[in-house]
């Protein structure tokens, strides 16, 4: 299938996208390069093969210390067992009845029960949502001793206008927050290696001049919903349903409808929880709740010392995502990623990646 | 490859000194820093580089000298380190689709609006949106790699690329054609 002629504009697009990549100060890779191959060369006695063993334990360690952090949610018995008939509120039953909830239709259907508790926002014309959403992932170095591991905290801040839609306003990422390596190993790795894992850096961007941003289409819509828009979306969940499958489906991928349509629901979760009404929550719930695929995560799930209950798809082979909603009020807590099998020397089971985010509104942009 | 012939080959410059190592980092490293920004963004890119060339020198005795280049073979090692880091790549689209947003309901807006940024911005949004491997070799072809040197950077039958970069063009020419972006506008603006 030769067809290198068959889209001239395109490839020529291609290559302009390639070409007009920044141009790079590659003096301090160089140097930084030359420095780690030098180390390796003076690393060249019989008691490599000892060090490659030790760097492998050290993925070990660092496994363990993850699992530390996100420890196996108990199970349903060891939950319940702190709860006691008649020692306990009609609220701490629910919220346990929630906890100790078997499969994903139950869960769903209890946290339906719950969603009154999930008022939106109050929004005042002319003001900001801020969302702020602090992530946390796994990042591997590669080096002359083999891989080292360490912990980066993110901090995502978001100002947009209520009622214009969640395209940004202004945006401010902050990298490298609370970084920290996985073992003792992997600290005397990087530094040998030169990686400044604890620099923080800043990226603040403004989309006021529409020059810089491009076009951006300012209609409210699912990508882009406003108070008003959510308002006018349907409560029955069949409605609902086919209200956004008609926006995701793809006829020539029928097999990927639910996953489409599951990837619809949480971007709009994620990006205006704090603005849907109880009935709206109930019907996207229901929707989920029927989406094959889904899973329940028994027990309970920590995240960032937030107890939740996670429900999990995979996203792609060896990978679920999880999203943990808070069986008290019903909303969002936030959302992690784990390995289902063993991958890059990491083992199932271990947590990549997770985020918690939290929205208010303001008055202007900046404040938070 | 769009590279004039060197007068010392790569295979050579492999098999010698730490300094012959650096000549070949001057040599490719733009290239290779070229590829990684465009898959994940600036803030980790060279971390990605300095990677793959570390790897590239541990490695280097398992380098095939029958090839004249080593850039196909350093695209695969710095391919499998980019894997290595896919939360960023994907933050890095989450952004790029986030900062784009660019849907099909304003398609005649875009076709009045839009210009070469705006292009690309939307290029780069619906390339995050393919599956990672042909994200790979379009970043490939783009970077001008024959099918035979992408298929040895991604260690794949040539089969495979034939046919992989041919449905990723399709669905990219589609998609870009769903925001309004015909083949007049792109060959105007390139």
């Amino acid at each position: 299938m030769s067809d290198q002629n068959q889209y001239p504009e395109l490839d020529a697009t291609l290559r302009l996208h390639h070409d007009t990549a920044p141009e790079p100060d590659l003096a301090p890779i160089r140097r930084e390069v030359l420095t780690r191959i030098a180390a390796s060369d003076h690393k060249r006695t019989p008691a490599r093969k000892l060090v490659l063993a030790t760097a492998g334990l050290a993925v070990i360690a660092a496994v363990t210390t993850t699992v530390v952090v996100w420890p196996d949610a108990p199970r349903p018995a060891d939950v319940a067992a702190g709860a006691g008939p008649g020692a306990v509120s009609a609220d701490e039953a629910a919220i346990a009845a929630i906890t100790n909830a078997a499969d994903l239709p139950v869960t769903m259907n209890l946290l339906i029960q719950r969603v009154a508790k999930a008022q939106p926002l109050t929004v005042a014309q002319g003001g900001y949502l801020y969302t702020s959403s602090r992530g946390s992932a796994v990042r591997t170095i590669q080096g002359p001793d083999g891989p080292a591991h360490y912990w980066s905290d993110e901090l995502n801040e978001r100002w947009t206008s209520i009622t214009e839609g969640y395209l940004p306003k202004f945006t401010r990422y902050t990298y490298n927050v609370n970084s920290r390596p996985l073992s003792e190993a992997d600290r005397v790795k990087l530094v040998k290696y030169g990686v400044d894992y604890a620099k923080q850096t800043t990226h603040e961007e403004d989309f006021s001049d529409p020059r810089r941003t491009g076009p951006r289409d300012p209609t409210p819509r699912l990508h882009n919903p406003t108070p008003e828009f959510l308002a006018s979306l349907p409560r029955d969940p069949a409605a609902l349903k086919a209200l956004l499958l008609a926006q995701v489906a793809r006829a020539d991928q029928p097999d990927r409808t639910d996953y489409l349509l599951y990837k619809e629901i949480i971007g709009l979760i994620h990006s205006v929880d704090a603005l849907l009404t109880p009935e709206f929550r109930a019907a996207i719930y229901q929707i989920l709740a029927e989406t094959s695929g889904m899973t329940r995560i028994p027990g309970r799930t920590d995240l960032a010392g937030r107890a939740g209950v996670a429900v999990a798809r995979q996203i792609s082979p060896g990978y679920q995502a999880e999203i943990i909603l808070d069986p008290d009020t019903s909303r969002v807590i936030g959302s992690r990623t784990l390995l289902t099998e063993d991958r890059d020397g990491l083992p199932a089971g271990m947590v990549l990646g997770s985020s918690t985010t939290d929205q208010k509104v303001v008055t202007k942009v900046g404040e938070k | 490859m769009r590279t004039a012939p060197p007068s010392t080959s790569d295979a050579e410059l492999l098999g010698g000194t730490r300094a012959d190592f650096a000549t070949l980092f001057d040599r490719h490293a733009p290239a290779i820093h070229r590829y990684c920004a465009r898959r994940i963004g600036p803030d980790t890119v060279d971390d990605v580089v300095a990677d793959t060339f570390t790897i590239a020198y541990e490695k280097r005795g398992r380098f095939d000298r029958s090839y004249n280049s080593a850039l196909p073979w350093l695209y695969g090692i710095a391919t499998n380190v980019l894997r290595r880091h896919w939360l960023v790549e994907a933050r890095h689209r989450r952004q790029l689709r986030h900062d784009i947003d660019l849907s099909p309901d304003t398609a005649e807006q875009v076709v009045s609006r839009v210009d070469a940024g705006a292009l690309l911005r939307a290029l780069s949004g619906e390339m995050a949106k393919l599956s990672r491997r042909h994200r790979e070799m379009l970043h490939l072809y783009a970077a001008g790699l024959a099918y035979a040197d992408i298929a040895t950077a991604l260690s794949v039958p040539l089969g495979t690329v034939m046919s992989g970069l041919h449905r990723a063009r399709k669905r990219l020419r589609a998609a870009l054609l769903a925001l309004g972006i015909d083949a007049a506008t792109m060959e105007d603006l390139t």
